[in-house]
């Protein structure tokens, strides 16, 4: 597949190489803007094209090849740019476009202008912190984009968020494992194995969990 | 006979000519209208000049009613069958509101969309309130009516969904083993646009020509036509004769 980076900075890197790793054998471009960048990056990735281009052609690129890009991954420092290039590609119908925020309080504004892949690589941050100190009630584990569904981590926390927690999964019946507080090992099993103390980590669909959420959360997550 | 009745009769006699009048008119006017607004499409025309003769006819309705100068109860019934009347000629119009209605609460698809409807399948460019437009994997630009969303079966494969595509290759050449060479070279050249590894299905000999059966996958549709053209150059650069289906 044909996929079309533009930008040569961290969030850069990190799209190029993860095309690489799903398609060895597909084509990648990189565009960016200074000449210094492009030649840094022909040596650190041997195997795309770096493209030197100024920041008002790189439409005029995506245009002329419209009809061969698979998939484009916006990611410049600038999420000015990354939403100009992403909406032009949406109109010139590229089907994979992905914008990559650089400040996570932007993903407001590109959602609202139908840019359907938008990474915020900041989001981690958020369950990462949650899981190491141990300490929440609800933690998003993870948000699927094609889909919307993600794995959410409940901690039992009383006897009032366990009769809920099993509520949830059985109206739902959702599939979800356990990671036992006991001797921290995850474990599949029924609803009855869930015990106070225990995080379980359900994969359920936004609109079945929406609401739930808005009332675990009550008394602080 | 009395003068009233009389009159009656004259008035009868009047609204029953308007009307026969109207309907004359509308069906004259109707071919004319047809035969000429028939540049801008069949459908149009007809539909527009069917509008016309309806209207022709409703003010031939009225004015019969005016003659005969009915009261207030029965020009209200009347008024009613008159927008039944309009109701049912119009109601493709309607039908394709309808559907656009359906189409923005349920959203079954987006513009960018790759879908499939009936026997129909191509991008989503455009949803609009009496039509969706679509263009084919062929290139070809198709407009379908909203109402046919009502009735038949929409599979959204949406846009970032990898397609297969199967092409059928038939080579002047009988020698299968010299075919399959050329042809896993010619493969290597367009793979990297390609989505995997392209799959040759079956090489069959055929009296002195080679039938070969291939799947390619691909992840933008647009790509179908470049990568025909740049398969046909590829062999064509190798001295083999190709026909693509």
């Amino acid at each position: 597949m044909r996929s079309v980076v533009i930008g040569g900075g961290h969030l850069a890197y990190f799209a190029v190489t993860t095309l690489r790793e799903i398609d060895p054998k597909g084509r990648i471009i990189v565009i960016e803007f200074t000449f210094e960048k492009v030649e840094m990056l022909k040596k650190t990735f041997p195997y795309a094209e770096a493209v030197l281009s100024s920041i008002d052609k790189v439409e005029e690129y995506i245009t002329e090849n419209r009809s061969l890009i698979d998939v484009l991954v916006s990611a410049t420092d600038s999420d000015a740019l990354n939403l100009r290039y992403a909406k032009h590609s949406i109109k010139n119908e590229i089907p994979i476009v992905v914008a990559i925020l650089n400040n996570p309080l932007n993903e407001p504004i590109f959602v609202k202008e139908n840019i359907r892949y938008v990474i915020n690589p900041y989001k981690t941050i958020i369950s990462k912190v949650k899981e190491i100190v141990d300490k929440f009630r609800v933690n998003i584990i993870y948000e699927f984009s094609r889909i919307n569904a993600g794995i959410y981590a409940f901690k039992i926390e009383n006897a009032e968020i366990l009769r809920k927690v099993r509520g949830l999964i059985l109206k739902n019946d959702l599939p979800f494992f356990i990671v036992s507080s006991a001797d921290n090992r995850i474990r599949a099993g029924s609803v009855g194995d869930i015990q106070i103390g225990d995080v379980v980590c359900i994969s359920c669909l936004d609109k079945d969990i929406r609401s739930f959420l808005e009332r675990i959360r009550e008394g602080g997550s | 006979m009395t003068p009233e009745e009389y009159f009656l009769i004259i008035r009868v006699a009047l609204a029953i000519l308007s009307i026969a009048l109207a309907i004359f008119l509308g069906s004259k006017l109707r071919e004319v209208i047809a035969r000429n607004l028939s540049k801008f499409g069949h459908a149009f025309a007809s539909k527009f000049a069917e509008i016309v003769r309806y209207f022709l006819i409703i003010l031939g309705v009225v004015i019969a009613f005016s003659i005969l100068s009915l009261d207030i109860v029965v020009l209200t019934g009347i008024s009613i069958v008159i927008v039944i009347i309009i109701l049912i000629s119009m109601r493709d119009i309607f039908s394709n509101y309808a559907g656009e209605i359906y189409l923005r609460i349920r959203r079954p698809f987006d513009e960018g969309d790759f879908i499939k409807v009936g026997r129909i399948s191509g991008r989503v460019i455009s949803i609009n309130s009496q039509d969706v437009e679509l263009v084919s994997i062929r290139g070809n630009r198709i407009i379908i009516p909203n109402q046919f969303f009502l009735k038949n079966p929409i599979i959204n494969r949406s846009s970032t969904t990898p397609t297969s595509i199967e092409l059928k290759m038939i080579f002047r050449e009988s020698q299968v083993e010299r075919v399959e060479g050329i042809m896993m070279e010619v493969l290597n050249e367009v793979r990297p646009e390609l989505f995997e590894d392209p799959k040759i299905v079956s090489i069959n000999k055929i009296d002195d020509k080679t039938e070969v059966n291939l799947v390619l996958h691909i992840i933008n549709q647009q790509k179908i036509k470049w990568l025909i053209n740049k398969l046909s150059g590829e062999f064509y650069k190798r001295g083999v004769e190709i026909e693509i289906e």
